[in-house]
């Protein structure tokens, strides 16, 4: 456009073109340093804001398995330090048993007072194996009982016409559909339903399922220790993970059979060993304490195998959470690249603009206020 | 040979003078007066010397050396192209930033990048569940249903955000169609001006009167009809605008009607049907808004009798230009597109719908803390939608904030032919406004399926651990023995991409935008500067116009004094003895 004629019109757009676009640069640059961030509308940076929303969601992800991993962390510190109880007391049983076969030196006084000490390490090892991480059973699985293994009391069980049976003993199960939660020793007798329905000592507690009456007897004899006291597992076979890293879940629990055994040839159940050789140290039967003796090193060599599992596992989640830390470090330099401002650079920006506006408004000064008139007399 | 004019002749010659420079003197005046007029075009007043004859007669010959000054003209020192222009360019600036503006105002409405947008409820949502992972209790367990209130409690959250961000998508949507309507109203009240105009100025200049200040009243509502709705308005051979919005004449002028005007209205509205924006999914339909002007015809051919018979044209909802053009490509989906509020409409409708999908069909496969399966975590139910019956007869639902009723003028040429009305509702079944947590899941925690394990209530997590991959594109996993879902397939997408390219690809529309009407508004100034270098009032020019005729007006006052002079001479002078 070749400009023939200047008018005042003319110089009045341009100036408040120039002002208000001057204006409107200058209120982008000072939000940003308002806010301390390049973006603040997705138009700012639309790539940029999907890469900071993807950092964002990234952060929380990471911040989220490190606080798996701190859990998961308890579960496995809760498992090591009771496995760790359960092996020195059962190398304590496995030196008794070792003297407990020294046939010729033992009477049968010091054999009783041998079984007695196998009794007191078999009640230490239930109270391990109901080891909780806040009011979870470690052995449990994911059971939603209090405790992963219950004392059995006696159970008679009998059909609608009172008929004792041989249906076997209701299962923790079982117990659940009929309405109880766990059977639990208290001082006081014993409790079914958490507690919530207590048999007194010696009497009995009877509940049907599917037809069949079940009579329990409670007995405060029946302690852990007790020779005759079934410890019946009450978990179940669930495992518990913790995602520690995007392609990494943990199995944060030991599974009960695996730390204290499931009767099977391969894998003795260490209360069963533990009963067993209390009651042939008390018959001062040779074969049984000998048996018990080999049951207790095969216990041990699983629950050495149990433990550098579950060291592995701990392993596993240290490592996982320092990845973690690197990656949530990472993020965060991504997502401050991305969203942050850059607070040197928005400065001189803004002093920039700054002046590239007060230029305009001097010239607006100039240019609109005179004209001839302001020089003729 | 040439001969003297009289003396009485020269007196009159400077009347001439003195009349001219006074006409001049006013015209600068009024030049400057309407110095910050935008619309006044300045003037100038044209001199043409008074002379003799311009064809010569036979027998007769013109002796005179000119007879003085008349103002032939006031010239409006006007360029019709540049006008043209301008229209144009101030159309296509209203056209974006009638885009831009609504764009912005949902950009801002999303609250994205920040921590309290949908994107952050996303996040929060999907590590609840890692939450429930860790503590997955029960009501009556040691920890309580803690965890699983907060699962329940963030999935409100998230979709509340929802709601929130899609009402404020359909609130803008509703502000929209107001505005459309009153660019309709205006665009006919132009219209109609524009041909009353046409034809005030065509009698007028007929009878010679003086009709610059029409001229510059028509010009100005020409400028309105292309900012509001991108008319292309030409300058006829008889001094006459026509006008036509996307190539349907809407002023225009023939023997039978004279000047006539359109009337631009909504197609489709029709009374007793409803002009629905939104399909029963809460969509945007195909359709967006769609217009027609009504025009007369000249005959009527059966009849054969001159008889108005107003005729439809359809304008269609593309090609409309100006801010009406701005409102109705925002309100029109566009193919593939993200640009207008239709596109972000349905895009947050199909994130909303995906995430209930890969929720819901992961979470149908779970167990309560009972035991039992759970069935749905979102609920997107049947939208309540409150109607109510109006006048018409119609109902009108909920957020249905606009009611168009557009009737024919009877001024028009064009016959009315009664009113329309149309309602718009905006209550479907969209997944992005009717989102909600189950509702009965909201009142019981225990009823959270967080279990993948059947049976009685376990604290098994891998369902919760599932539908936190799920929503985070992960692989499923199901316990061993478990045989595949029962219930639903379930699905996996990661719904924070999904979220963040549907931001990404707002922000995009509204950077173009920005950038397109920042272009625009450069080039827009200096068209107009072009146009004010041409018709705008320069004040040092005006100046020296008024000293120049100030001292012509001066000069032609000496010419009076000096024949003054020597007709004293003559009169007084001659034939006295000295």
């Amino acid at each position: 456009m070749t400009i023939t004629r200047v008018t005042q019109s003319m110089l009045t757009n341009q100036s408040i073109y120039a002002i208000d676009s001057n204006l409107s640069k200058m209120s982008a640059d000072q939000n940003v340093l308002d806010t301390g961030k390049r973006i603040n509308v997705p138009s700012d940076d639309p790539t940029g804001t999907a890469t900071a929303l993807q950092a964002t969601a990234g952060l929380a992800n990471q911040s989220q398995y490190q606080s798996n991993a701190s859990d998961g962390l308890a579960w496995l510190t809760t498992i090591d330090s009771s496995l760790t109880d359960v092996n020195s007391n059962v190398t304590k049983a496995y030196t008794l048993a070792l003297n407990g076969a020294n046939t010729g030196t033992n009477t049968s006084t010091s054999e009783e007072a041998l079984a007695d000490q196998i009794d007191q390490i078999k009640a230490a090892v239930y109270a391990s194996s109901n080891s909780s991480y806040l009011g979870r059973p470690v052995y449990g699985g994911t059971t939603t009982n209090s405790e992963a293994y219950a004392i059995a009391g006696t159970w008679t069980t009998t059909d609608a016409s009172g008929n004792t049976v041989s249906t076997p003993p209701p299962t923790a199960q079982d117990l659940t559909a009929g309405g109880y939660d766990a059977i639990e020793v208290t001082s006081g007798g014993v409790s079914l339903d958490g507690g919530t329905t207590t048999v007194a000592d010696g009497t009995t507690q009877n509940y049907t399922l599917n037809g069949v009456t079940y009579t329990f007897t409670a007995n405060t004899q029946a302690s852990a220790s007790d020779l005759s006291t079934q410890i019946v597992y009450s978990g179940d076979e669930g495992t518990v993970n913790r995602r520690v890293g995007a392609d990494t879940l943990v199995q944060v629990n030991t599974s009960g059979s695996s730390a204290f055994g499931d009767d099977s040839s391969s894998n003795p159940s260490i209360f069963t060993v533990l009963s067993n050789l209390s009651s042939a140290l008390r018959s001062s039967d040779t074969d049984g304490i000998e048996q018990g003796i080999s049951d207790l090193k095969t216990y041990m060599s699983n629950l050495s195998s149990a433990q550098a599992n579950e060291g592995a596992r701990y392993n596993q989640i240290t490592g996982a959470q320092n990845v973690s830390q690197i990656q949530s470090l990472a993020l965060t330099t991504t997502q401050s690249n991305a969203e942050n401002a850059d607070i040197a650079q928005a400065t001189i920006a803004l002093q920039t603009q700054s002046t590239a506006y007060q230029a305009a408004l001097a010239a607006t000064a100039k240019t609109v206020q005179p004209s001839l008139l302001d020089f003729l007399s | 040979m040439i001969g003297s004019s009289g003396s009485f002749g020269s007196l009159q010659i400077a009347k001439s003078g003195l009349e001219y420079q006074q006409i001049a003197i006013d015209t600068a005046n009024n030049n400057i007066s309407n110095i910050d007029n935008p619309d006044y075009v300045r003037r100038s007043a044209v001199g043409e010397e008074v002379g003799g004859p311009q064809t010569p007669v036979m027998w007769s010959q013109y002796t005179g050396v000119g007879e003085g000054v008349t103002t032939g003209s006031i010239q409006r020192l006007t360029d019709a192209l540049t006008n043209q222009r301008v229209r144009t360019e101030t159309g296509n600036l209203a056209y974006l930033t009638a885009q831009q503006s609504a764009m912005t105002t949902v950009e801002t409405g999303t609250g994205e990048p920040g921590d309290n947008g949908v994107s952050a409820a996303l996040n929060d949502f999907v590590q609840s569940w890692q939450t429930a992972v860790t503590n997955p209790g029960s009501t009556g367990s040691t920890s309580g249903p803690a965890a699983r209130e907060s699962v329940i409690a963030a999935g409100e959250t998230l979709a509340s955000a929802i709601n929130t961000q899609a009402r404020n998508v359909v609130s803008q949507a509703n502000t929209e169609v107001t505005q459309a309507s009153n660019d309709v109203s205006q665009i006919n009240t132009d219209a109609q001006e524009l041909a009353k105009l046409n034809n005030t100025i065509y009698l007028a200049q007929s009878s010679g009167t003086e009709t610059s200040d029409l001229e510059d009243q028509r010009d100005a509502i020409a400028l309105d009809l292309s900012k509001l709705s991108g008319a292309t308005v030409t300058q006829q051979a008889d001094g006459r605008m026509t006008a036509s919005i996307n190539g349907v004449a809407i002023v225009g002028y023939n023997s039978t009607d004279g000047d006539w005007s359109g009337t631009l209205q909504l197609s489709g509205t029709t009374q007793g049907t409803q002009a629905s924006l939104l399909d029963q999914n809460g969509d945007w339909t195909g359709a967006g808004l769609s217009y027609e002007i009504e025009t007369p015809t000249t005959t009527n051919p059966a009849s054969n009798i001159d008889q108005v018979i107003p005729q439809t044209v359809q304008v269609g909802s593309t090609g409309i230009g100006g801010d009406l053009g701005g409102v109705v490509a925002l309100l029109a989906p566009t193919a593939g597109g993200n640009s207008s509020l239709a596109d972000y409409m349905n895009g947050l409708n199909a994130v909303a719908e995906k995430l209930v999908d890969v929720v819901n069909s992961v979470y149908a496969n779970g167990y309560d803390a009972d035991g039992n399966v759970g069935t749905q975590f979102f609920d997107v139910g049947a939208a309540a939608t409150a109607t109510t019956t109006l006048a018409n007869g119609n109902t009108q639902n909920e957020f249905d904030t606009t009611t168009w009723s557009m009737t024919d003028d009877s001024n028009n040429p064009g016959s009315p032919t009664g009113s329309t009305n149309g309602q718009i509702p905006w209550v479907g079944n969209g997944a992005a406004l009717n989102i909600s947590v189950d509702s009965a899941l909201q009142s019981d925690p225990d009823l959270l399926a967080l279990s993948a394990t059947p049976g009685s209530g376990n604290y098994d997590t891998t369902n919760a651990e599932n539908v936190y991959q799920a929503l985070q594109g992960g692989t499923l996993s199901y316990p061993n023995g478990y045989p595949t879902p029962q219930t639903a397939t379930p699905q996996s997408l990661n719904m924070g991409s999904q979220y963040s390219a549907l931001i990404s690809g707002l922000g995009t529309a509204v950077n173009a935008l920005n950038s397109q009407a920042s272009n625009q508004q450069s080039l827009t100034t200096q068209v107009v500067n072009e146009q004010q270098q041409e018709t705008g009032v320069s004040l040092d020019e005006e100046t020296i116009n008024l000293m120049q005729a100030e001292r012509a007006y001066q000069a032609s006052s000496r010419v009076l004094s000096t024949m003054d002079d020597v007709l004293n001479t003559l009169i007084n002078g001659t034939g006295v003895a000295s």
